[in-house]
């Protein structure tokens, strides 16, 4: 099982949203990181065929989606970023729907449903309308739907959007358990997601890929590059415009500082530090002043 | 009276509350100005009339019918009509009125007979009538006895009755009471909201009490806004009322014992409305408070009005008098208890029916009051509610997966599309139910004419002709002779006057004759059957109305397929939920199908709702004799270029009509597809489709080239007997379908 991208193009009028990306994509998950308009969802709704690429193409176990068609639709789970539900639909109306949409037969959407929404917690609530669920729960709906009928390639747009923590990890824990031999996408711009889960990384900029690797690996990348350092108020001042700082921490009247740099600094006692997602995060998306890739 | 406020604010001062209450009033505006009082007297004739009698003095108002009706009759009427366009018209309106001036004539007559009834029961030999009966009788004397003496003159009866008597108003009133009343119960208790507002100092008594004069607010906004516009339309329509004048003379109101002018009156009727509207309003919330899913609401809602019916009808025709008054229906009406004095039997006492309406109705309030504050303040208050029906827990149904199914829901439920097809056959009813079914004039004499010379032409017709012809001219020469024995003074005016009815009445059928005689002399030249083509000609373009009636039933036939099929398809696209539907396996080419097929369906019944009533009227009034036989039978259809039966031609002009509803209705999808946006789609297709149709009802026939116009009527293009404008129009009409069909398949169907 291989979903392959090959240098993908599509812009919407004078705008890249995304240029020759290219990626090749064996089961697990991988998580799409980069700011908001860094051209993940256009990624996401290609592969989706929502939208069609200007150029390059999109290919499953060497054949392409288009000539595909709804076989790839078959094989494929989306769930988009704040989507849009009907509100009158019971939960359980909306999921018959959905499984009616999939072709699945009425014992097998029986079945479906039952677990989806066992495993998305909504149990109690399939009678309930969707136009009285919270933003959580509607996530929690458009992931059942994403996940029935067992799909081997699952792409997941932002699903942790507006969640508060412990939805986020209610959602992580599911992505992680059904996982096992499926191709997962999903788009997020919260780190903390990433680590938790994700095989690899693709940072995204600006319509273009900054990096793939695994998490640690782009962790070990800036070894030497992520810096704390315990600094005055004026220091403080004087130095942040050639820093690119991560965190400012206030304790017993000193300013402990955690920054990104190419060196070490002159004048300041500074002690190198392990790097986590986020100081990658900030190391490729910074803009302005600072911003080191 | 915080509490009040934000009640008022939470239901009335809304979008949601607003636009219903808009809506409502809306169609109550539109059904009561397009409202036919009598099918045979035109509005405006009524309005000259009124305003003419009402000031009549009284000597010249008791002989002014009967004179000006004579005159009429005779010939003898130079100046005009007075009142109306037409002969007929102005006929049935005259005995209308002559109708209303024997009640205020007679009216001191009337009230003499109830004292005199009353006052026979104290004589030994009337005294077999019954104890109650006695009762009764000396009860309505003591109730009549105040307006002895009474004068009464002319009034606009019309206006009066237009403005207090209107079911639709109050069934609309209803409606809008029954959705604001459960808006203020529903949504608190959909998002337990109950549960924390309960718990708050003035989260029991004090809410439920604002909650109710909440409701009885609603009750006052809602008659002051409907009643008022109805009285004001009746203004417009009828002309004005005098209320001063008592309220007996109201055309039907001289059985009322209420010692009151008109306008008392309509202050009496305006605070009897308010009053009962509040109480229901009560009714619906007691509904929604104790209703556990909101099923169980309109469950009681339908309950409530199926038993008050019931018994409102079987009341009437049995014994049972008091299920007939005792009962929602009845307090709704108001009138009814006003109108007619009238006592129920109390164990052998009379009570009049006006002390019942209004113990009725203060003891239903005062315990609907009651129960409101009980439940909603006891323990045993349900603080949630489920939608649709309660499931048992633990037992689902096994799920639905027909995405037609799902579909449809999406139409009819989701859309509302439901409620444009009510609305729709309401409009084609209320157009329909107003029409009579009867000819008038020298249609009826040739209807009857046609319909013994149906079929062929044959010895015993033509004989039967022969005869017709010779009295009419004996008819004539007696009219001629007495005429001149007049002039001669052999005969006294009074002689000839009797003469010149009897022989007008006969000669009444000799225009109509005429028409036959030319309709068998085109039978005979043509060897075709005799035909009565009434009712073709009405559907073919030719009747009264001529096309106007085809565009207006286009017209509300293109509005009804923008407004189902818009919102299905755009409103999908602008909530985003196709970018998760077109990626699932039948999301594409099969769920446009599917859209297909539930578009097809809309035009079927949407087409049915709008034509099929017409064909009934038609079937009813004129019939269909002949359908069988060649439309070459009938002069006007003879050069038409398309020879075939005139079933056929029927079908042709409806199968065309469908045709282009289909096209139509790919043209909307095509469109929502395109704008993914349902204002955007909705506004397109009405300027594009619905607006040239209403220009040519007002006139303005260059849009006719420019649109789909000609199509909707068909009549238009066939009556323009060029067969290669019908084919090319056919030809048009499946290219857009064909561009529709492909533009959506393409975009909505492209499976890779």
């Amino acid at each position: 099982m291989i979903l392959e991208i090959q240098n993908l193009t599509k812009s919407y009028g004078k705008h890249m949203a995304l240029n020759q990306v290219s990626l090749s994509l064996t089961p697990g998950v991988y998580a799409l990181l980069g700011p908001n308009g860094a051209g993940k969802s256009t990624l996401m709704n290609l592969i989706a065929g929502n939208i069609r690429q200007d150029y390059g193409k999109i290919c499953y176990d060497g054949k392409t989606t288009e000539a595909l068609g709804r076989e790839f639709r078959r094989i494929l789970g989306f769930m988009p970023q704040q989507q849009g539900l009907y509100e009158n639909f019971t939960a359980y109306r909306f999921l018959s729907y959905m499984a009616s949409l999939k072709g699945m037969s009425r014992a097998k959407a029986a079945k479906e449903i039952e677990w989806a929404l066992e495993m998305v917690h909504l149990a109690d609530n399939r009678n309930q309308r969707l136009g009285a669920f919270s933003g959580g729960m509607k996530q929690r709906v458009l992931m059942a739907q994403a996940i029935m009928n067992d799909p081997e390639i699952l792409i997941l747009d932002e699903p942790t959007a507006g969640l508060d923590p412990k939805e986020r990890i209610r959602i992580r824990n599911i992505i992680s358990e059904i996982a096992m031999d499926k191709i997962v996408i999903f788009a997020t711009h919260v780190v903390s997601d990433i680590e938790q889960i994700a095989k690899e990384a693709v940072m995204l900029k600006a319509g273009k890929i900054a990096a793939v690797n695994t998490p640690e690996a782009l962790c070990d990348m800036l070894e030497g590059k992520v810096f704390e350092a315990e600094m005055s108020q004026g220091e403080l001042e004087r130095l942040e415009n050639q820093l690119l700082i991560r965190n400012l921490v206030k304790r017993d009247g000193r300013l402990i500082v955690r920054f990104l740099s190419e060196t070490p600094l002159v004048g300041v006692y500074s002690s190198a530090v392990r790097a986590d997602l986020e100081d990658v995060y900030l190391y490729y998306f910074a803009n302005g002043k600072g911003a080191m890739a | 009276m915080r509490g009040f406020f934000r009640e008022i604010q939470k239901t009335l001062l809304r979008l949601p509350g607003m636009g219903v209450i808009f809506a409502a009033l809306l169609l109550n505006v539109c059904l009561l100005s397009t409202k036919v009082p009598y099918e045979m007297i035109e509005t405006d004739a009524l309005k000259k009339a009124n305003a003419y009698m009402s000031v009549l003095p009284r000597g010249k108002l008791w002989e002014f019918p009967d004179r000006y009706e004579k005159a009429l009759e005779t010939g003898g009427w130079n100046r005009g009509l007075l009142f109306s366009e037409n002969m007929d018209s102005e006929y049935f309106l005259i005995q209308e009125m002559k109708r209303r001036i024997l009640q205020i004539k007679g009216y001191p007559e009337y009230l003499r007979n109830i004292q005199e009834r009353a006052g026979q029961q104290e004589i030994s030999i009337f005294q077999d009538t019954s104890e109650y009966t006695r009762r009764n009788l000396q009860a309505a004397a003591r109730a009549f006895a105040p307006l002895i003496g009474r004068q009464l003159s002319f009034v606009n009866s019309d206006t009066f009755l237009n403005a207090t008597e209107s079911a639709v108003t109050d069934v609309l009133v209803l409606g809008v009471l029954f959705y604001l009343m459960v808006s203020m119960v529903v949504y608190e208790k959909e998002h337990g909201l109950f549960r924390i507002l309960r718990a708050t100092a003035d989260g029991r008594g004090a809410l439920i009490r604002a909650k109710l004069l909440a409701g009885a607010f609603s009750g006052i906004l809602l008659t002051l806004l409907f009643w008022g516009v109805n009285l004001v339309i009746a203004v417009w329509r009828y002309g004005a009322l005098n209320l001063s004048a008592p309220l007996q003379a109201v055309y039907g109101y001289d059985g009322s014992c209420l010692n009151m002018s008109i306008g008392q009156y309509l202050a009496l009727f305006f605070l009897s409305k308010i009053v009962v509207y509040t109480v229901l309003g009560f009714l619906v919330l007691l509904l929604g408070i104790k209703a556990r899913n909101t099923m169980k609401i309109y469950i009681g809602i339908f309950l409530a009005a199926g038993i008050s019916m019931t018994c409102y009808a079987v009341g009437a025709y049995s014994g049972i008098h008091i299920l007939h008054y005792m009962n929602l229906q009845f307090l709704v009406e108001v009138v009814s208890a006003y109108r007619f004095y009238f006592n129920l039997n109390f164990f052998g006492y009379p009570v009049p029916i006006i002390w019942l309406f209004w113990g009725s109705i203060i003891c239903m309030g005062g315990v609907l009051w009651f129960l409101n504050w009980r439940v909603f303040t006891g323990k045993h208050f349900a603080a949630d509610i489920k939608r649709g029906w309660k499931r048992r827990e633990g037992k689902q149904r096994r799920p639905n997966v027909s995405l037609f199914s799902h579909e449809l829901y999406k139409f009819l439920i989701s859309g509302h599309g439901w409620v444009i097809l009510c609305l729709l056959v309401i409009l084609q009813g209320w157009m329909y139910v107003q029409k009579s079914t009867r000819v008038y004039g020298d249609e009826y004499y040739y209807k009857q004419y046609m319909e013994r010379m149906a079929g062929r032409l044959d010895q015993e017709k033509v004989r039967f002709l022969w005869e017709e012809q010779k009295n009419f001219k004996e008819n004539e020469k007696l009219l001629e002779k007495k005429q001149k024995e007049y002039e001669k003074k052999k005969i006294s005016e009074a002689e000839l006057n009797a003469v010149m009815q009897l022989v007008s009445r006969k000669l009444e059928p000799k225009a109509a004759f005429q028409r036959v005689l030319s309709r068998a002399e085109f039978a005979e030249r043509h060897g075709t059957p005799m035909v009565y083509e009434g009712g073709y000609l009405e559907l073919f373009g030719y009747g009264s109305s001529g096309e106007q009636e085809d565009m207006q039933q286009a017209g509300m036939m293109v509005a009804a397929l923008i407004l189902l099929l818009a919102p299905y398809c755009a409103g999908e696209y602008s909530q985003g939920m196709m970018k998760l539907v077109g990626t699932q396996y039948y999301g594409r080419r099969r769920t446009l199908w599917v859209k297909g097929i539930i578009g097809l369906l809309a035009c079927i019944v949407v087409c049915l709702i709008v034509y099929v009533p017409k064909l009934i009227y038609i079937g009813e009034v004129y019939g269909y004799a002949g359908i069988l036989e060649n439309a070459a039978a009938i002069p006007l259809l003879a050069n038409g270029f398309l020879d075939g039966p005139l079933w056929a031609y029927l079908l042709t002009v409806y199968g065309l009509r469908f045709l282009a509803a289909a096209v139509t209705a790919a043209l909307i999808l095509a469109v929502s597809v395109n704008r993914k946006n349902t204002a955007q789609a909705v506004s397109l297709m009405m300027a594009a489709l619905a607006l040239p149709l209403g220009l040519h009802i007002l006139g303005i026939r260059l849009a006719d080239y420019i649109s789909l116009n000609m199509f909707y009527s068909v009549n238009q293009m066939l009556n323009q007997r060029t067969p290669g404008l019908l084919i090319l129009g056919i030809c048009m009409l499946l290219l857009l379908l064909e561009g529709a069909a492909l533009y959506l398949a393409e975009t909505m169907g492209r499976e890779g």
